[in-house]
C-alpha cells in the first residue's frame, strides 16, 4: 500500500506515492474502494472505459479520481483496479485511456461507508521525483 | 496557495484580525475566544481566510465565525460578500453540497409523552426517511418534468403535492423558493436528483427527535412554541448528490472563467467569475435550482416525520407539529447591506454560516418581523443544539450572518480509531439517546467529541452580538447515514 492519510479536521486528504504514474492510479482507486465498500473484498466482475485529456498531468490525476468516484456515486459501481491500456504524458498533451474493474455494490458484501461527495482540487499536488511520483488529494466528505 | 504572514491580531475577547498583506485585498476578521482560536493551531482555515480576502470585489472583511475549520478554498464558516458590479461568484464559497441547511419541527408533545415511546418513533423515523450514501426513496418517483419542477420552485412544489401546508412556506428562508433555472443544471446533476429526494444523505447529516431543555428568552421561545419541554425534530441535508454534481460541473467553468477574465487564484478551488458574466449568471441559476431542491427534500422529510409522528403518536399529534424555521447555511445570495456609509447590493456567499436577519428585516414574513430570524445550530449526537434569533449586530458586523454549528476538532480517521473499541450506540442509548444508522463507521467518524463544544461557539456569537440565545435542545433519538 504507498498511500496514507493526511490530518485534516473535516475531510479525507491523502497522500500517495508510487514508482509510475500508472501505479498512482491504481492506488487512486484503492482508496476510493476502501471509502465506498470498506475494507471487504471487491470482485472484477465488471468494466468501464475511462478516457481522459487534461491541460496539464496534476489535472489529468485529478481527472481520473474524479472519474472512479463518478463510477460509485452515479452508477454504484466500485471500482477494484484499473487496467491503463495507453498513457500520453507531457510534452505530449497529457491523456489516458484504460479499464476500470470492479462490481455493483452489494449491501450484503460491502460495507456502506460515509459519503464522499467530491474529489477536491484544494491542496492537490503531483510531482515526479528521483524515487517516482508523489501527489496529494483532498476529498470532501 | 498564497502564502502570507499571518499575524493574527486580538481585537477583544470575541475578535481576531488577520491583516491585509500581500495580495489580499482587505482584512481577514475572526470570531472566537481564546480557547476555540488555540485549536485552530495547525490548521490552515486562517490561510483559507486570508485566500478569500485576495478575491477581487470583496467588501468588508473575509469574515469566519467560530466553528470555522478548514475546508476547501473558503475555511467552512466563511462569509464573504462582494459588490455586485465589480465583485465575483465562486462555487468554493457555497460548496458541494448547496443548501445544506437545517429545519426544526416542533411538536405538541412533551419529553415525558415521548419517552415511553421513544423507540417506536426513532425506528419509524429511520424506516420512512431512507439514509446513507445513494440512499433512494421507491415512492416518490419523478418525471424529468418533475424534477425540472421541482428545480425550478423548491419547497412550494412539495406543498403543492400535498407535502406540507401554505404555513410551512411563511417559515422557509426566502420562501422555500430561488430563482433557479433548470436548465443550466446538467444531465449527469438531474439523473443523480431523481431518485434522492426526501432521503437524509449520510455523514454529518441526520433527523433528531430531541426536547427543550433550557430557555434563555422565554417570550421568544413561547412565540416560536419552544418551551421547556416540548419535543422538536431537526432535520440537517442538503440537495444530496444533484448539489454536489451542480458544484462540480460548474468548478471547472470557473477555472477557465477565472484565466478568461484574469483573476489569480490563490487555490484554484477559489475559482470564479464576475458577477454579470455568462459563467456567474449560469452558475447562479443552477446554484439557485440546486438550493431549490434542498429546499423540496428538506420539506418531503419534514413530510415524514409527521408520519411518523402520526403512526406513533397519533395524526392529531402529527397535524399540530409545526415547522419553527428552516434556514439554509451553504448559499450564495444577493442582498442590500451599508457598506461604506451607503446601502449596496451584495453578493453574499456563506460556506458553514447561517444567515441571521434581524427583528424588522423587510424580508422576514409577518411572523418574525419583530423577533428575529430564527437562527438553527445543531451540535453533535450526544449533546445539545440551539435555536437563536438574528440581532442587529450580525447585520451590522457580518452581513446579517451567524455560526452554523460545532466544527470538528479531530479528523474522520482519528475518530474511528477512538471508536474502534467502543460501542457508541450502546454508550449513547445509557445516556438515553437512541441511534439509528445505515452505517457503523458513520456513527463512529461522528463520535460527539470529534466535535468542538456547540456551546462554546454559541456562546461566542451571543457574547459578541452576531447572534441571541433562545433555547437548548437535547437529543432524544437521531437516524444518520
Amino acid at each position: 500500500m504507498t498511500y496514507y492519510y493526511l490530518p485534516h479536521t473535516a475531510d479525507l486528504r491523502v497522500a500517495f506515492e508510487a514508482p509510475t504514474f500508472a501505479a498512482l492510479l491504481e492506488d487512486v482507486v484503492r482508496v476510493i474502494r476502501e471509502q465506498t465498500a470498506g475494507d471487504g473484498p471487491v470482485e472484477a466482475r465488471a468494466g468501464r472505459g475511462v478516457a481522459l485529456e487534461a491541460p496539464d498531468l496534476a489535472e489529468l490525476f485529478f481527472g481520473f479520481a474524479r472519474e472512479a468516484l463518478a463510477a460509485f456515486q452515479v452508477d454504484r459501481f466500485v471500482p477494484a483496479g484499473f487496467e491503463l491500456d495507453a498513457l500520453a504524458l507531457p510534452p505530449a498533451p497529457p491523456s489516458l485511456a484504460g479499464r476500470l474493474w470492479g462490481e455493483p455494490f452489494d449491501p450484503a458484501r460491502h460495507e456502506v461507508q460515509p459519503e464522499i461527495k467530491a474529489v477536491t482540487r484544494h491542496g492537490l499536488r503531483l510531482e515526479e521525483g528521483p524515487g517516482g511520483w508523489r501527489a496529494e488529494l483532498l476529498f470532501d466528505v | 496557495m498564497a502564502d502570507v504572514s499571518l499575524a493574527v491580531q486580538q481585537i477583544d475577547p470575541y475578535r481576531w484580525r488577520v491583516p491585509r498583506t500581500g495580495g489580499m485585498r482587505t482584512d481577514g476578521l475572526i470570531f472566537a475566544d481564546a480557547e476555540l482560536m488555540h485549536d485552530l493551531e495547525g490548521d490552515q482555515c486562517i490561510q483559507q481566510v486570508a485566500n478569500v480576502a485576495h478575491l477581487p470585489g470583496i467588501v468588508g472583511p473575509s469574515i469566519a465565525m467560530p466553528d470555522i475549520h478548514w475546508g476547501y478554498g473558503f475555511p467552512i464558516g466563511g462569509v464573504a460578500a462582494f459588490d455586485e458590479h465589480e465583485g465575483v461568484v465562486s462555487p468554493g464559497g457555497v460548496g458541494y453540497d448547496i443548501n445544506c441547511g437545517v429545519r426544526l419541527l416542533r411538536t405538541p408533545l412533551t419529553v415525558e409523552e415521548v419517552r415511553p415511546r421513544l423507540r417506536a418513533l426513532a425506528d419509524t423515523l429511520y424506516r420512512l426517511i431512507p439514509s446513507g450514501v445513494g440512499a433512494s426513496r421507491s415512492d416518490v418517483r419523478l418525471s424529468p418534468k418533475d424534477l425540472d419542477q421541482v428545480l425550478e420552485r423548491g419547497a412550494e412544489w412539495a406543498v403543492r403535492q400535498g407535502y406540507g401546508t401554505e404555513r410551512d412556506l411563511a417559515c422557509i428562508e426566502a420562501g422555500g423558493r430561488l430563482p433557479g433555472e433548470p436548465d443550466c443544471v446538467s444531465r449527469r446533476a438531474k439523473q443523480r436528483g431523481q431518485d434522492q429526494l426526501g432521503t437524509v444523505g449520510s455523514g454529518n447529516h441526520f433527523v433528531e427527535a430531541g426536547y427543550v431543555s433550557e430557555v434563555y428568552d422565554a417570550a421568544v421561545a413561547a412565540r416560536l412554541g419552544l418551551e421547556l419541554g416540548t419535543v422538536t425534530v431537526f432535520i440537517h441535508s442538503g440537495s444530496r448528490g444533484l448539489g454536489y454534481q451542480v458544484c462540480d460541473d460548474y468548478l471547472d467553468r470557473m477555472l477557465r472563467a477565472a484565466a478568461k477574465y484574469g483573476i489569480p487564484l490563490p487555490d484554484k478551488q477559489l475559482c470564479c467569475a464576475p458577477l454579470g458574466s455568462p459563467e456567474a449568471r449560469d452558475y447562479l441559476g443552477a446554484m439557485n435550482a440546486a438550493a431549490n431542491y434542498a429546499f423540496a427534500n428538506r420539506q418531503l422529510m419534514a413530510h415524514y416525520v409527521r408520519r411518523a409522528v402520526a403512526e406513533v403518536f397519533g395524526v392529531e399529534a402529527a397535524e399540530a407539529s409545526d415547522l419553527v424555521y428552516d434556514v439554509a447555511h451553504n448559499i450564495a445570495k444577493f442582498e442590500t447591506h451599508e457598506a461604506e456609509g451607503r446601502p449596496r447590493r451584495l453578493c453574499v456567499h456563506r460556506k458553514g454560516a447561517t444567515r441571521a436577519f434581524p427583528p424588522g428585516h423587510p424580508e422576514l414574513g409577518e411572523r418574525f418581523r419583530d423577533i428575529g430570524q430564527p437562527v438553527l445550530i445543531p451540535g453533535d449526537m450526544g449533546r445539545y443544539s440551539f435555536v437563536l434569533v438574528g440581532t442587529a449586530g450580525a447585520f451590522r458586523e457580518t452581513f446579517g450572518s451567524t455560526c452554523h454549528g460545532a466544527g470538528r476538532r479531530m479528523s474522520r480517521h482519528q475518530a474511528k480509531k477512538v471508536a474502534r473499541p467502543r460501542n457508541i450506540p450502546r454508550e449513547l442509548e445509557d445516556r438515553g439517546i437512541l441511534v439509528r444508522a445505515a452505517s457503523r463507521a458513520t456513527v463512529d467518524e461522528e463520535i460527539p467529541e470529534a466535535y468542538k463544544d456547540v456551546a462554546r461557539v454559541v456562546d461566542v456569537v451571543h457574547a459578541a452580538g452576531i447572534g441571541k440565545k433562545v433555547a437548548k435542545l437535547t437529543p432524544l433519538a437521531v437516524v444518520k447515514g
